[in-house]
């Protein structure tokens, strides 16, 4: 199967529709880079799958799988984690628009975003 | 799930779990996790929803504290017995005084514990209360 990995990184990396709500989309000033690749069919399919479910784009999965790739460049993955456990419920694109929304005004959550919200809320 | 995994909790204690209390987030926590079954009043969050500090964040929280808890509405059973709970005790006629009748009636029809912060002040209608702290302890 050949994948437009451009088509699809922009499409990772605008919104994705997953049980109501709009995927977070992780917030980046660094410089980027774009790449192409063909990869299996079955591989992919997984993936795609597991980020709707994860509420992770594809480009934060693949970047995740390099840094993991690379393991040996400690710097650079502890860094990305210190980014990631600083971000609160309220980075989140769908839960952030939510919170500038006036008292009352409805919304839906789903079961991992309850959790989430649940869970750290009131951290 | 044993029946001490099957209580009721007031506004005292949602509360204190937007406040940080580490009792009430293990408590909650729990709740999330499947392994206990909190009830929680309709009036309970008319007391929520009406504290000075609340906003829309505090809104979203406890709309999704929501999600794992049961709410139970007020129907005409547990109206009728927080009635006469009140008129026996007509100096609690507030938000709050309403609020613990209507979970010291649910409560009492449904044969579930509370779990409070203020236990003393459901102790004028006989029904079982635990403290958030010595349940939490005897949880564990």
């Amino acid at each position: 199967m050949l994948i437009d990995m451009k088509k699809e990184l922009r499409y990772f990396n605008t919104i994705d529709v997953s049980k109501g709500s709009i995927m977070a989309r992780k917030k980046s000033d660094e410089p980027t880079r774009q790449i192409f690749a063909n990869i299996r069919e079955d591989i992919y399919l997984l993936v795609k799958s597991k980020s709707a479910e994860d509420r992770l784009s594809m480009r934060e999965i693949l970047e995740k799988s390099l840094l993991m790739y690379l393991g040996s460049d400690m710097g650079v993955i502890e860094s990305d984690s210190a980014s990631t456990s600083s971000s609160t419920v309220w980075d989140d694109e769908y839960l952030g628009m939510q919170a500038g929304q006036p008292v009352g005004t409805p919304i839906e959550l789903s079961e991992d975003e309850a959790k989430r919200i649940a869970l750290e809320a009131f951290l | 799930m044993s029946e001490t995994n099957e209580i009721m909790v007031d506004s005292s204690i949602l509360s204190a779990y937007k406040d940080g209390d580490m009792r009430a987030r293990e408590l909650i926590r729990n709740a999330i996790d499947r392994n206990i079954n909190i009830s929680i009043c309709t009036v309970s969050i008319i007391n929520i929803w009406s504290m000075t500090k609340f906003d829309r964040k505090s809104e979203i929280g406890f709309t999704g504290i929501f999600s794992f808890l049961d709410v139970i509405d007020l129907d005409n059973d547990v109206a009728q017995h927080a009635g006469s709970l009140l008129r026996e005790n007509l100096d609690m006629d507030s938000s709050l005084g309403i609020e613990r009748a209507v979970v010291a009636a649910y409560a009492g029809l449904a044969g579930k514990n509370i779990v409070t912060n203020n236990p003393e002040e459901y102790a004028r209608f006989n029904c079982d209360t635990k403290n958030l702290q010595s349940y939490v302890l005897s949880q564990t």
